[in-house]
């Protein structure tokens, strides 16, 4: 059943096929909850709470854009409603232990095919980026998820975000250039590691 | 095209966004430039991790958590509703038994009565204000 058909039945109150709408985005939708938050556990939440709110409010989608541009759209203002609520709590608390506890929370991420050194070393590769990206700020995040992950145009993020095209552009120039520093910095560090 | 065009076409360039012609035109600077080139392959080891880079895969109950929520949702939005159907209905059931006792407990003469009492006020009220006026313009006129 093609998504046009499910959004047509979702909206007449036939929610019937809406588990195919979650099998198509949640890898997406929670790979962007964690990048956010840097927590399995919180991702997890975050990414059924956005599933929920397109449940509720798929009737106010007007199909004026791509569902997929949609679900973007809500997942990426879930995730920094999220960031905000919870400055606002660190900031009562004056206290970020919360973040510091799951710092070292591992991604299960399993490849039959290779041998167990490889997975380690992929694996701490792949923590080694996502951290790169999770440290970038908000705006920057959010651009470079959408195109280098959801496979946005440009055009389809700005829409999500509300900037214009050139916004998204501008964005996405700088994020990749703090990932070319980040990325160089953290190679100098470990040939210096692995020198000593 | 000079460096500073081609470093800031260099995403487009990478992220296949360009077309035949910008794409040969970059190509070609490259070929001449390194300081160019040397950016361009810094650039690319970008692209390739983050194109490397596996997003992080949903636990095997993921779906089903989401469908059993919308199921709690669901329940609690009846409720709610059922709730607010009573409540309305007792209310209005209320308000026409008050209303109902109200009225039973005069005599039909004696309820018209005052509320012809009660219009007659009004249009002493509305009435007086213009009657004095126009006394006193009739008073200025016949001084004239």
């Amino acid at each position: 059943m093609n998504e046009q058909k499910i959004i047509k039945q979702l909206k007449s109150g036939d929610y019937s096929n809406y588990d195919k709408i979650v099998d198509s985005y949640k890898n997406r939708v929670f790979g962007m909850a964690y990048k956010f938050t840097n927590d399995y556990d919180e991702a997890q939440d975050l990414a059924q709470e956005v599933f929920l709110k397109i449940y509720r409010q798929i009737k106010n989608f007007r199909e004026e854009s791509k569902l997929s541009t949609w679900i973007y759209r809500i997942s990426v203002n879930t995730c920094l409603d999220w960031k905000k609520k919870k400055e606002r709590i660190k900031s009562i608390n004056f206290s970020n232990m919360v973040n510091e506890e799951n710092k070292d929370q591992t991604i299960d991420i399993k490849d039959e095919s290779m041998l167990p050194d490889e997975i380690i070393l992929r694996d701490e590769d792949q923590k080694q980026i996502h951290k790169l990206i999770y440290e970038l700020s908000d705006k920057y995040k959010s651009v470079l998820i959408m195109y280098h992950f959801n496979e946005m145009s440009y055009q389809d993020i700005s829409k999500a975000l509300n900037i214009p095209e050139r916004t998204v552009e501008t964005r996405l120039y700088r994020a990749r250039r703090m990932l070319k520093d980040k990325i160089s910095k953290a190679t100098i560090k470990e040939v210096n590691i692995n020198g000593m | 095209m000079g460096c500073e065009e081609v470093i800031d076409q260099l995403d487009n360039y990478l992220g296949s966004e360009l077309s035949e012609i910008e794409e040969f035109n970059i190509r070609k600077h490259l070929s001449k430039c390194s300081r160019c080139k040397k950016e361009c392959s810094e650039l690319k080891e970008v692209f390739i991790t983050l194109s490397a880079h596996n997003m992080e895969i949903t636990p095997i109950d993921f779906t089903d958590n989401v469908l059993s929520q919308i199921n709690v949702y669901e329940k609690e939005k009846n409720l709610k509703e059922v709730f607010l159907f009573k409540g309305v209905a007792s209310i209005i059931a209320a308000g026409l038994i008050t209303t109902l006792f109200n009225f039973v407990q005069y005599k039909p003469i004696t309820l018209f009565s005052q509320i012809y009492k009660g219009s007659e006020t009004i249009n002493k009220m509305v009435v007086e204000p213009v009657d004095r006026l126009s006394t006193e313009i009739k008073d200025i006129a016949d001084s004239f």
